[in-house]
């Protein structure tokens, strides 16, 4: 028996030396990316973000910078340099930056077409968790890179509407950093991660926007949006059932008269099955798809109408975003707060806060965990949602908030529903 | 046996070459972990503490869940009875191990060998800093670990945190990645494996199962309030421990130096009376208490804050773990935060 196992140790290594081990050759290419991608690596404050194209257009999270007109970002060599901000996709998450003074060229990524990700494919996630990097004696400053796959592909995690999920390890910080395929190619922004019990860390699920949503909206992104704003798209008027449709698509409860929806021909009891090559099981998904365009994109649409499928083309209206899927539209006149929720361990969480917003201007963040609202303790996701619109525009409420372990009450003047 | 051996011979190179590239790819990892922990199993230790208990142990262990994460409760020490790695540095029984396994109200230190037999360990030195710390027991011709070079360190080397559970009997194999070098102020690196609280003082070796480190530093900051792993992980390299080895042999201890760390970079441009933060550093201190980006800071325990260099002196003189009171402007209001301090990342 030794010596079996002495033979097969001798062939492993044997076989290691002439390169046939594929986990060297993996390693080996583990290797070049990272040092490719860390060469293109942005360092944001208390973020992470990476060099687009050679003259200097950088990418990182919304929520990372994209409240700030400039920021100063250190790049892989140790250079400290200005960026500005040219536009930014609040709903996306994303924010385009433009490095300047930048002398000669710099090394970037390619967008990769993240359609053609697969479950189990091997992905690197390139960041700077915690803030750990530092500058070196070199004065090299070193993102860190960890390693892992494709968990789920196109999850709808409400305005990460059709993210990427993986199992290398993201945590705070990560924000803003690359999601890197074993080509080099840079095939999403990690920004968000589950966790549970306010246990800020990686859990093994962290979500990336993906590079296609990214590459439908880099030219309008790039030409400054609206005013550095980027919209999302929308079909105006059109009403889907909320009920489970068993994978058969998206079914539409109504139209508005008048409405963009009725203008392209949408009708009550249509299935949409298919948005350009996405096929559409459910509403969810359908809106999922659709987050992933901007306002004014063409986009046509399959649609099931009896026994026959006809085809329509829409071209997208302004979306508020949230409005798909947060607040409900129970009372038309009632009050409205611009958030998103989701119920956590801790509590109702909030995912994001629509610029501009009633929530916005009384000051509630991201990760704020709701504790009471107008002076009740809440109960769910739901029992915040129904309340907020049970006030009228005008009211003030009195919103109690647990945030980094410390609990705040905030006044918040409920706004009419845009 | 002789006959089987020889069969192997001939059979093993023609079905290794006849082999798809998938195959390939999934038996040459599980072979490449089989290899290493067979490589590395014979120096890889278990070590049991037996201690007092500490008051802050107590507290927690009594308390539990939410009420410990509240109190931001933190092990200074290995708790008793709870799993520690360590591995032989060399033949003569000279074995190394963290120093949060062994520091603290120490009554006795056993060391499980892999090969069943426990030994009595005696605490030579040990050095908070490099979270080391150097056990000797009575024992010859060890099985020890080849060193791997250093020179070609890079990210994305693969690696494998080893450690062994307390009956001495199974190892246990995280596989990961470099994720970067350079961490830990230029004494280690960072890595990607699942290092959890029983990986500590366990070694880091590289595809050919040579030591290139030392895993440490399962930080409570890093890995949240239940020492979860975050899959951020650090391990200080052999080569700067060589620096402090004589001194641990020579029986010299290095207790705990790190510096207080708010997790603040002010704005050099700012032109206002006091310090406007520029960045609040992800997990730190500051972001714990509230602070935000363009927070004036204006007080810091009861004193007015007139530039960036009188505030870092102040914060330099406190310790790990004070609680300090400040205040801050952010737009018209002036708002009172109290931080409990921490030290910088990697530290």
């Amino acid at each position: 028996m030794t010596r079996l196992s002495t033979a097969a140790w001798f062939l492993a290594l044997a076989s290691a030396a002439a390169g046939q081990d594929a986990s060297e050759r993996l390693e080996k290419k583990v290797q070049e990316i990272s040092d490719k991608v860390s060469a293109a690596f942005v360092f944001f404050p208390a973020g992470s973000g990476m060099f687009i194209s050679k003259d200097g257009f950088a990418l990182t999270n919304h929520h990372v910078a994209g409240k700030e007109k400039n920021v100063r970002v250190t790049l892989h060599d140790g250079r400290n340099k200005k960026a500005t901000s040219i536009c930014t996709d609040a709903v996306g998450d994303v924010a385009l930056f433009k490095v300047e003074d930048l002398e000669g060229d710099v090394p970037y990524l390619e967008l990769a077409d993240s359609d053609r990700l697969e479950v189990g494919q091997y992905v690197l996630a390139v960041g700077n968790p915690f803030g750990l990097a530092t500058p070196t004696p070199s004065k090299m400053v070193y993102p860190s890179v960890s390693l892992g796959i494709v968990s789920a592909l196109h999850r709808f995690q409400q305005h990460y509407s059709d993210c990427i999920q993986t199992d290398a390890a993201v945590n705070p910080g990560n924000s803003g950093g690359p999601l890197v395929d074993l080509r080099g190619e840079m095939v999403g922004i990690n920004g968000r991660i589950a966790t549970r019990y306010l246990n800020r860390v990686n859990s093994g699920v962290g979500y990336a926007i993906s590079s296609n949503q990214i590459r439908n909206f880099l030219p309008t992104m790039r030409a400054g949006g609206k005013e550095g704003q980027a919209h999302h798209g929308k079909i105006a008027g059109l009403d889907l059932s909320r009920a489970h449709q068993n994978g058969r698509g998206a079914l539409v409860a109504g139209v508005r008269a008048d409405s963009n929806a009725e203008k392209i021909g949408l009708r009550a009891d249509d299935f949409i099955v298919r948005v350009d090559r996405y096929s559409i099981f459910s509403a969810d998904r359908f809106h999922g798809v659709i987050g992933t365009y901007p306002e004014g994109a063409e986009v046509r649409l399959s649609v099931l109408r009896g026994e026959r499928e006809v085809e329509v083309l829409a071209r997208l209206d302004r979306s508020d975003g949230p409005e798909l899927f947060g607040e409900r539209r129970r009372h038309d006149h009632g009050g409205y707060l611009g958030v998103l929720l989701e119920d956590g361990d801790e509590g109702v969480r909030i995912t994001y806060v629509k610029p501009g917003s009633p929530a916005d201007t009384a000051g509630l963040q991201d990760e704020d965990v709701i504790v009471k609202f107008d002076g009740r303790t809440v109960k769910d996701r739901n029992d915040v949602l129904d309340r907020i619109p049970a006030h009228r525009p005008g009211t003030k409420v009195q919103i109690v908030v647990r945030r980094a372990g410390q609990e705040l009450t905030i006044e918040a003047t409920l706004g009419k529903r845009p | 046996m002789r006959w089987i051996a020889a069969w192997a011979l001939l059979i093993v190179p023609a079905s290794a070459f006849a082999q798809t590239a998938e195959e390939d790819v999934c038996t040459s990892f599980e072979s490449l972990h089989a290899r290493l922990a067979e490589r590395v199993a014979p120096a890889v230790v278990s070590v049991h503490v037996e201690r007092e208990r500490d008051p802050s142990e107590r507290n927690r262990s009594e308390r539990g869940g939410w009420a410990a994460m509240m109190d931001g409760g933190v092990f200074k020490h290995r708790p008793s009875d709870s799993p520690a790695s360590g591995f032989i540095l060399d033949a003569d029984g000279w074995i190394l191990t963290s120093h949060f396994n062994v520091s603290g109200n120490v009554r006795s230190v056993t060391v499980t060998l892999a090969d069943g037999r426990r030994l009595e360990a005696a605490i030579r030195g040990s050095n908070a800093t490099f979270d080391i710390a150097l056990l000797k027991v009575e024992a010859k011709e060890l099985p020890t670990l080849r060193k791997a070079p250093l020179e070609a360190l890079r990210t994305g080397q693969f690696v494998a945190a080893l450690g062994r559970a307390p009956d001495g009997r199974t190892l246990t194999l995280n596989p990961g990645i470099v994720s970067a070098p350079g961490r830990l102020a230029g004494r280690g690196i960072q890595v990607d494996c699942r290092l959890n609280y029983g990986n500590a003082g366990g070694p880091v070796v590289d595809r050919e199962g040579r030591l290139l480190a030392v895993a440490c530093k399962v930080d409570t900051k890093f890995a949240g309030s239940y020492g979860q792993n975050s899959g951020v992980g650090f391990a200080v390299t052999w080569d700067k421990l060589d620096t402090i080895l004589p001194d641990l042999r020579a029986g010299r201890s290095v207790g705990e130096s790190r510096k207080a760390f708010l997790g603040i970079q002010a704005n050099s441009e700012s032109e206002v009376e006091g310090v406007e933060i520029d960045v609040v550093q992800p997990a730190s201190a500051a972001e714990k208490a509230g602070v935000k980006r363009g927070d004036i800071v204006v007080e810091f325990e009861g004193r007015a804050v007139r530039n960036f260099d009188q505030l870092r002196a102040v914060i330099a003189a406190k310790q790990p773990g004070d609680v300090v009171k400040f205040k801050v402007k952010r737009g018209g209001e002036t708002l009172n935060l109290e931080a409990k301090l921490g030290w910088a990342p990697g530290e």
